[in-house]
């Protein structure tokens, strides 16, 4: 049995090596890939996660342990998708900016732990259009829409998005909203399925809004 | 934004293609009792700038911000902030900024703003060390006579205290900026950090440090009315808590996000009554 104690704590510490030797060490025991990611760095993301909301850590240390859980997830990504592996996603997320908002430290943030989550994670940058997002989900069909916004300015596109979604017959599509002047009673007021207020907040909601995908409860 | 800028638009750029209407905000700010104008520049980084496609004209704007800021003032006695905002990227090895772009960038806007005569350099809405350590020392590099160093704060998930979102606390941020040769260290903006807050996070600066404090909060938290978004607190309640911050310590009072003329004025009328009396200078 792989030392997955160890790998979450060198996820949560962010040596990249230790967890990229770890992963690949725990493939060499014959140990399915879907089980090294929902034990090893799933389970250690969201132990970064919770101290992260508790302030416990802040986001240079998320930082580095979410590059120490990519240098795993490359291991392990050309295994994930292979013929059957029975391994899926935890869910499929489209994640943006809004129009005429340039800022993006804290959706960066949120795509890094979402994928830390098992989430397949498209993302599509900053300044995006109710046109860019829909051709986006026409593509990539999300399960998920991330929305940010860092301005007060800027968040009123939020409903732009949401109302162009519900009348072009994407209703089904869930839209998830979140930065620095938005609320819960913001997205309630536009019609978004749901708000958080940081990045492992924001985690928590996709897989809520997901029902739970089979990754994310792997390792639950 | 009232003035017609669209949203999300480079408003910095404004320096140039509308001078008259930044003019005409930051005189209303004079007029309600202001000392200081902080010039229209923020964002005007060669990598802010850049986001809106206007990297070229660093010089420019940042000149003619100072040139407005300074004409507002008019025939008051006051001084002129140059403003330096965050470059809107996290730092090597956090982010994917390399340290010595990020200098770069902050020297070209401070030696800009220096240049053409800001009485000082206000270094604002800061959260990392890092940057606020590469803004002061590129202030000084520029010959800046005086430098604000300012902390964006949050408050914590349980509510018992304020730091940055990179996790810095207020008397470290002090002590830091103190060390680094800052002549003021602020507070502005934030989250949950209203002019209540700053009392107390001034109170933490002065256990830290000796320099002058300044703190601009903003106007509360936003809430939606009627599909606008407006900041609530009223001129009144925000300058109620002035005498506190005052009292805690703080030589420079003003206002950040969601705050009016109306805010200005009501912060200038609360720190002449301190005065009167009989605290302060």
């Amino acid at each position: 049995m792989p030392d997955y104690a160890l790998m979450k704590r060198c996820l949560y510490d962010g040596k990249a090596a230790d967890v990229e030797r770890l992963t690949r060490e725990a493939l060499a025991e014959g140990r399915p890939a879907g089980e090294v990611l929902a034990e090893g760095l799933i389970a250690g993301m969201r132990v970064v996660g919770e101290d992260f909301k508790h302030n416990v850590l802040y986001v240079p240390e998320v930082l580095i342990a979410a590059r120490a859980m990519k240098a795993g997830m490359a291991v392990l990504k050309p295994l994930l998708g292979a013929q059957g592996a029975g391994v899926k996603p935890a869910g499929v997320l489209l994640m943006g900016t809004v129009k005429g908002d340039v800022h993006d430290i804290g959706k960066n943030l949120v795509c890094m732990m979402a994928e830390g989550a098992g989430f397949e994670v498209h993302d599509l940058g900053v300044d995006q259009s109710i046109e860019q997002f829909l051709a986006a989900t026409e593509r990539y069909r999300p399960d998920v829409i991330g929305m940010s916004a860092m301005l007060t300015t800027t968040m009123p596109y939020m409903k732009v998005v949401i109302d162009g979604y519900r009348e072009r017959g994407f209703g089904h599509v869930k839209i998830a909203i979140g930065g620095a002047p938005t609320s819960r009673t913001y997205a309630a007021e536009i019609g978004a399925d749901g708000y958080a207020p940081d990045a492992s907040g924001a985690v928590d909601l996709f897989l809520r809004l997901v029902g739970d995908g089979p990754v994310g409860t792997a390792a639950a | 934004m009232a003035a017609g800028l669209e949203p999300g638009g480079c408003g910095e750029s404004w320096n140039l293609t509308h001078p008259e209407r930044v003019l005409a905000i930051q005189r209303r700010y004079v007029e309600a009792g202001a000392d200081c104008v902080t010039t229209n520049t923020f964002g005007a980084s060669r990598l802010m700038l850049a986001r809106h496609g206007h990297a070229g004209l660093v010089r420019d704007v940042n000149q003619a911000g100072v040139r407005i800021a300074r004409e507002a003032l008019g025939a008051r006695d006051g001084w002129v902030l140059g403003d330096i905002g965050p470059l809107g990227a996290l730092l090597e090895p956090y982010g994917e900024l390399p340290e010595a772009e990020a200098r770069a960038a902050l020297e070209e806007q401070a030696s800009a703003l220096v240049e053409a005569g800001a009485d000082a350099l206000i270094i604002e809405t800061e959260t990392s060390l890092e940057e606020t350590g590469l803004a002061i020392e590129a202030a000084r590099a520029a010959g800046a006579a005086s430098i604000i160093a300012s902390l964006a704060y949050g408050l914590s998930a349980d509510g018992t205290f304020y730091v940055t979102m990179m996790g810095v606390r207020p008397g470290r941020a002090a002590a830091f900026v103190a060390e680094r040769g800052a002549h003021v260290a602020g507070l502005n903006c934030g989250t949950g950090v209203d002019m209540k807050a700053v009392a107390a996070i001034v109170r933490s600066y002065r256990e830290h440090t000796d320099l002058p404090v300044m703190g601009q909060p903003n106007a509360g938290t936003p809430v939606l009315d009627h599909g606008q978004v407006r900041y609530r607190q009223t001129p009144e309640e925000m300058a109620a808590a002035v005498p506190e911050v005052l009292a805690a310590g703080a030589g420079i009072v003003g206002s950040c996000c969601g705050s009016t003329p109306a805010h200005t004025a009501a912060i200038r009328r609360a720190v002449d009554e301190f005065r009167r009396q009989g605290h302060g200078r």
